[in-house]
């Protein structure tokens, strides 16, 4: 137990002897950090929205023009049977030219010059919560189009499709930059500790004289690195969250047009703390690059 | 050590074929000129060097097969004192002789009471909370040797430990190491001052050219 009070007082000694160094590393280690997090943070967001995009998805059945009003009764219990099918509601051409009035607001009177309502009836499906992906909606897509009386069946799903691939791609590019932004923070911090290796060069060899264990020589340095690492973590998340809130107050206006769908959140709890036991393990891998680089016995 | 030879890479041959045996508590100075191999043995002895050839015993351990870890722990029953000191400078006396018990993990009580004593019996007490880098070089021989003592070590191996120091240090030096040899301690001392031998008045293994020339009363 003893030992271990006395690695600890070397690492606090290390640490004071070299606080400049040190603070450089950290400060090193933080911006290249910061890259990382702000990738994560700008990929977590583009999921969570792409997610909420899909959550309020909805089927929009058009019928063939002259469907007879008859049959629509039928028609809207075989839809709110199917598998999937939390709702269906009737649109008929008055109605979907009305809607189209009321969105086009001030420009509406462009619609006044048609003779006849070009617009076709429609049933809106909404769709269960299991049911609201991707696969899913496809798949009662084209159960949908198979009915009689139904035309044409839209769920805009091509550009979710899209966005979700650019999501993708997203997360691969920014997979590999991650990738070198970590190589980067162990160059840096295994440079630190070499550095430090080299100053303390003739305790080391004095500690092996009197007889230290290996341990006990390295395991300072090990504290050291974890420090900044974790330290290094902290301090991104530390300007992260500063530069998210200045963002924020920037464009919280311009987010109101998107009905609740953009919604720019910090990190979860989860990912913060990921990021800095990943700043640990950065840490701890720099202190074996570097003891790798450095451990002659005398 | 039967047939040591130590060669450095290039070929050079630091020792050659040296058979030589010391018994526990015996007092040994280690002369040659320059270059004759005395810090080479030295330095074999606590396994900072590795021997090329031969075998070489050190308190009953075979150096050439030791683990890194009985060589951890086969330090700490040998006293090295180096010409330059390789003492910490930014560290007061106390610190760099706790530094010996320290990587024992014994308790701090137990570390401040035997740091004192060893400073004590080099007459250092009164300094003990100088900074080392503050302290002539006689003292900072003395705390070397303070901290080479207070393990209580088998052996005690010296390396030029008055190269540095004026002739009324070094024989101050001197004196502790023959009180220290008193208690039983093995003593090597490696010097090429034969003034400082016959002050001693103890046996010396002469070297020339990393050979052994001989032993000599």
């Amino acid at each position: 137990m003893y030992r271990f009070f006395y690695i600890l007082k070397s690492a606090r000694k290390n640490v004071q002897d070299d606080g400049p160094t040190l603070m450089l590393s950290v400060t090193a280690v933080g911006f290249t950090l910061l890259l990382f997090a702000s990738y994560v943070l700008v990929v977590s967001n583009l999921q969570s929205m792409g997610k909420r995009v899909g959550d309020h998805l909805q089927i929009v059945a058009y019928l063939d023009k002259g469907f007879p009003e008859d049959d629509l009764p039928s028609l809207a219990e075989r839809l709110g049977r199917m598998d999937g099918v939390e709702s269906v509601a009737y649109c008929s051409p008055d109605q979907a030219l009305a809607s189209l009035k009321e969105s086009l607001g001030g420009s509406s009177g462009v619609l006044d010059t048609l003779t006849e309502n070009p617009l076709p009836a429609s049933f809106d499906v909404r769709l269960k919560s299991p049911f609201q992906d991707l696969a899913a909606i496809r798949e009662l897509a084209a159960r949908l189009q198979k009915e009689p009386g139904v035309q044409q069946v839209e769920f805009g799903g091509d550009w979710i499709e899209r966005f979700f691939d650019f999501v993708r791609v997203l997360r691969w590019l920014g997979g590999s930059l991650g990738l070198m932004l970590l190589a980067a923070t162990v160059i840096v911090i295994s440079s630190t500790l070499s550095l430090g290796f080299y100053a303390r060069k003739e305790e080391i060899e004095i500690l092996r004289l009197v007889g230290a264990s290996e341990s006990y020589v390295k395991l300072p340095f090990f504290w050291e690195a974890l420090l900044q690492g974790t330290g290094g973590a902290a301090l991104a998340l530390l300007i992260l969250w500063g530069l998210y809130h200045v963002f924020r107050l920037k464009v919280s206006g311009a987010w109101s047009l998107f009905a609740g769908w953009v919604r720019f959140e910090f990190l979860s709890p989860g990912a913060v703390i990921g990021i800095v036991l990943l700043g640990a393990l950065v840490g701890g891998l720099s202190c074996m690059v570097s003891f790798s680089r450095f451990s002659p016995r005398p | 050590m039967y047939h040591v030879t130590k060669e450095f890479p290039g070929g050079v041959a630091a020792l050659k074929d040296i058979n030589l045996e010391v018994g526990r508590g015996d007092f040994y100075f280690v002369t040659g000129a320059s270059g004759a191999g005395k810090t080479t043995l030295l330095r074999l002895l606590i396994g900072m060097e590795q021997i090329s050839e031969g075998q070489l015993l050190v308190n009953g351990r075979n150096l050439n097969r030791i683990p890194p870890s009985e060589l951890t722990r086969l330090r700490r029953t040998i006293g090295f004192v180096f010409q330059d000191f390789k003492l910490l400078g930014n560290r007061t006396a106390m610190e760099n002789v706790s530094l010996a018990l320290e990587i024992q993990g014994l308790p701090p009580k137990a570390i401040r009471q035997r740091s004192y004593q060893a400073l004590r019996s080099v007459g250092l007490a009164e300094i003990r909370e100088y900074k080392a880098r503050r302290m002539s070089g006689g003292e900072q021989q003395r705390v070397a040797i303070a901290r080479a003592l207070v393990n209580n070590p088998d052996i005690l191996l010296a390396d030029e430990p008055t190269g540095n120091l004026d002739p009324e240090m070094s024989r101050e030096i001197m004196d502790q190491f023959l009180a220290i040899h008193r208690q039983g301690t093995t003593l090597l001392v490696a010097t090429h001052n034969l003034d400082l031998v016959k002050y001693c008045g103890q046996r010396r293994i002469v070297l020339e050219r990393g050979r052994l020339a001989g032993i000599t009363e």
